[in-house]
């Protein structure tokens, strides 16, 4: 008997329901993906998640008095500068420019901040509590983690913290506290999502590492001399989403089975 | 008579939401292979559903029984799938005609998997044919191949146009290699010959003929187009058909002028040839495509053919009558320049000689023997339709799917003997077979006396009548 060959215009002694040897040429694709991997991108939220619950424990110890205005402003201050000059080479902006910008917030911000402080005057501390819990996971939600994906929004994410944070801000008690947690609020939402991201690609894994391994032990710190009631939340959120959410990912991973074959439908490049 | 096989007569009933009087591949095929099978002496009937005014039981060509039965089309030309309300209608139907084989068109069209799933309620076979490819990777592709594989589960056999669309059915739907077989479409080669009077001598026309929409590749050809018209001042464009990317092909005819690029709108079927007739090349930029006809009526008709090579294109023709290209603009261009520079030097094959060998690759008595052999084959299958041995099938559905069709085929059970009560078979007339002449034989070689049942459907093979006897005689006139 002649060969099987797979063309349909060759009348063949074989029969219509024969199956040959090449039949089925599919390829199955599936990115391999180590729980070693999974935890290290998930630092990238851990960290997103520290960076709110620092803004929460700032707020706690400012507004029990507990914290100075003026501490608050030079620690975000002292961070700032030192970001700043970390991330020197990536900048295409001159310094005088950066300056510019910097005293622009400042006036801004310390033009706003009377505005900020009765604002929310009639509104319960309860709805406040709800509505800041809310903005801050929808903020997280939304963050640029390095996926392309539809939900990511950066824009809609540097509202939603902004906005969480005059919630949170117009409960204090002076100007100037109000002043020191906007500030803080810009250089946590504005800028370290910049400077986690620079982390990432430009420095390395160990010194990313090192850096989540701070922002924990800051976090952690806060709550506990300011906000002790958070830390069970803390400890559970590190646990979920450095933990067990990557397990459970690397697990389900094997269950993925992505089947491409000649029926797909071809690709036209844009060009 | 035939001495040496006993052939055996079926009684089709080919089941689909596409028939005539929409025009299109599937309603094609429907109603040449129905033809065919008539002139091999079988019986066939035709189900689909009400198209405007034309409900009722209708004859065409040659003793063509179309039932246009009065279930209204929900969405996209398909009817709803209840699966419940149209039992008592469809098992009438398989009762007075006789109905041997179920054979279901199309993967889209609901109602041929209704009578496919009664047809097996009631101890009959189904056979089931698909016609397109689909893919694995979106929402809407997850769900309809989770239906088909709840519908084939319980399904004697499918039958695919090409290699691909055996592969892609067994992968999407969870069937058993040996229980899909390949059989080619075909074209009426009768129609489709070359006329090379009709084109012209100085210029070279190259004729695309699509619907305009983008799993065509109509969003390749704008560029194809703007090149080769500035490279080749003789060659012009055809291009036939409508759809939604209309527009993109009106900016470039804007652009190059309506004198290279001819625009003629949507072409009824029976026009194509005349368009082919006056074009050199055929061009082909689909992203997909299970088998494509268009080619095959192109090489027919003795043009030149430039296509891309997806889905089930490259199985269809031998690579002296097909220029082969990848999907995209550079690889099309290149291709076309080849059949161009063919068709100015004259090393081109001779238009007769490609009908010729095309003439006797797809042809429909061809098809319909095969298909004959599947009809045969599936007769002989020892497949119960026996609620114990039916429900297993479905088990492999998955948990959800699975028991949602158990509960469906139990319902179905309870409804076809509450159908036996109310309307008895003895009581349904049975249609008389028309015309007697067409067939080969009379009805005396038929097995009558094999089923000795009682008077319910739900027995192997066709349901047993009784008034079969009296229309006998009659039927023993031939008239040819």
């Amino acid at each position: 008997m002649t060969e099987w060959s797979r063309v349909l215009w060759k009348k063949q002694p074989y029969p219509d329901n024969y199956v040959g040897d090449s039949f089925l040429r599919v390829s199955k694709k599936r990115r391999e993906v180590t729980y070693g991997q999974a935890f290290y991108s998930a630092t990238a939220v851990t960290q997103e998640i520290c960076s709110c619950l620092i803004l929460v424990a700032v707020f706690c110890g400012l507004s029990e008095g507990h914290m100075k205005a003026a501490g608050v402003l030079t620690f975000t201050a002292v961070l700032g500068v030192t970001g700043y000059f970390i991330t020197r080479s990536q900048l295409r902006s001159s310094a005088r420019d950066d300056i510019k910008l910097v005293c622009f917030y400042v006036a801004l911000i310390s033009c706003a901040s009377p505005v900020v402080k009765s604002l929310t005057g009639s509104v319960a501390t309860d709805t406040i509590n709800a509505c800041t819990t809310a903005l801050l996971l929808l903020r997280i939600v939304h963050q640029d983690y390095g996926a392309l994906v539809a939900i990511v929004n950066p824009t809609v994410s540097h509202n939603l913290g902004v906005f969480a944070s005059v919630c949170l801000a117009s409960r204090l008690g002076s100007d100037r506290d109000v002043f020191a947690l906007m500030t803080l609020a810009v250089a946590l939402f504005a800028l370290f999502p910049g400077f986690r991201k620079y982390c990432r690609t430009k420095l390395g894994t160990t010194l990313d590492l090192f850096f989540t391994i701070v922002v924990v032990t800051v976090t952690a710190a806060g709550l506990w001399l300011y906000a002790a009631h958070l830390m069970p939340l803390l400890a559970f959120a590190l646990v979920t989403c450095n933990g067990i959410i990557p397990a459970l990912f690397v697990a389900l991973q094997r269950h993925k089975q992505n089947i491409y074959g000649p029926w797909d439908e071809a690709q036209i490049e844009d060009k | 008579m035939e001495a040496k096989v006993k052939k055996q007569r079926h009684v089709i009933c080919m089941v689909s939401d596409f028939f005539y009087p929409n025009v299109g591949g599937v309603e094609e095929h429907i109603f040449q292979l129905s033809q065919c099978l008539l002139g091999r002496g079988h019986k066939v009937i035709v189900l689909t559903h009400v198209y405007g005014d034309r409900r009722g039981v209708r004859h065409m060509t040659n003793g063509l029984k179309v039932y246009y039965l009065p279930i209204q089309p929900f969405y996209s030309q398909s009817v709803l799938p209840t699966f419940i309300t149209s039992i008592p209608l469809l098992r009438n139907i398989f009762v007075r005609e006789r109905v041997t084989i179920i054979h279901g068109h199309s993967a889209f069209s609901t109602m041929a998997h209704e009578a496919m799933n009664l047809a097996r309620a009631m101890g009959l076979k189904s056979v089931f044919t698909d016609h397109s490819l689909f893919g694995f990777a979106d929402m809407s592709a997850i769900v309809t191949n989770n239906f088909l594989a709840i519908s084939l589960a319980d399904v004697n056999h499918c039958i695919c146009v090409s290699y691909v669309g055996k592969e892609n059915t067994v992968l999407r739907a969870n069937v058993d290699q040996e229980k899909v077989s390949v059989i080619p479409n075909a074209l009426d080669t009768q129609v489709f010959m070359p006329d090379p009077d009709q084109r012209p001598k100085d210029k070279i026309n190259v004729i695309v003929m699509s619907r305009l929409q983008y799993r065509k590749g109509v969003d390749l050809q704008p560029e194809i187009i703007r090149r080769i018209c500035s490279r080749y001042p003789q060659v012009n464009f055809i291009i036939g058909g409508d759809g939604p990317k209309r527009s993109i092909l009106e900016e470039v005819r804007d652009e190059v002028g309506s004198d290279r690029l001819e625009l003629l709108g949507a072409v009824p079927h029976a026009n194509v040839h005349g368009v082919l007739v006056k074009g050199h090349i055929f061009l082909n930029t689909s992203l997909t495509e299970a088998f494509c006809i268009a080619i095959c009526e192109a090489v027919c008709s003795g043009l030149q053919v430039v296509s891309t090579n997806v889905g089930g294109i490259p199985e269809v023709l031998p690579s002296r009558l097909i220029l082969l290209a990848h999907p995209n603009v550079d690889s099309l261009t290149q291709i076309l320049d080849v059949a161009i520079q063919r068709e100015i030097s004259g090393r081109r094959i001779d238009p007769w000689a490609m009908h010729r060998e095309m003439r006797n690759l797809y042809t429909w008595p061809d098809v319909a023997r095969r298909t004959e052999v599947v009809y045969d084959k599936v007769r002989g299958e020892e497949s119960s339709a026996d609620i114990y041995q039916r429900i297993p099938r479905y088990k492999k559905c998955g948990l959800l799917a699975g028991w949602f069709m158990m509960f469906l085929v139990t319902l179905q059970f309870l409804l076809l003997k509450i159908c036996d009560r109310i309307w008895p078979v003895e009581d349904i007339d049975i249609a008389p077979d028309y015309p007697e002449g067409n067939a080969e034989w009379s009805y005396g070689e038929i097995d009558l006396n094999s089923r000795r049942h009682t008077n319910s459907t739900l027995v192997n093979g066709a349901p047993r009548i009784s008034k079969l006897g009296q229309i006998r005689p009659t039927a023993r006139r031939r008239i040819r």
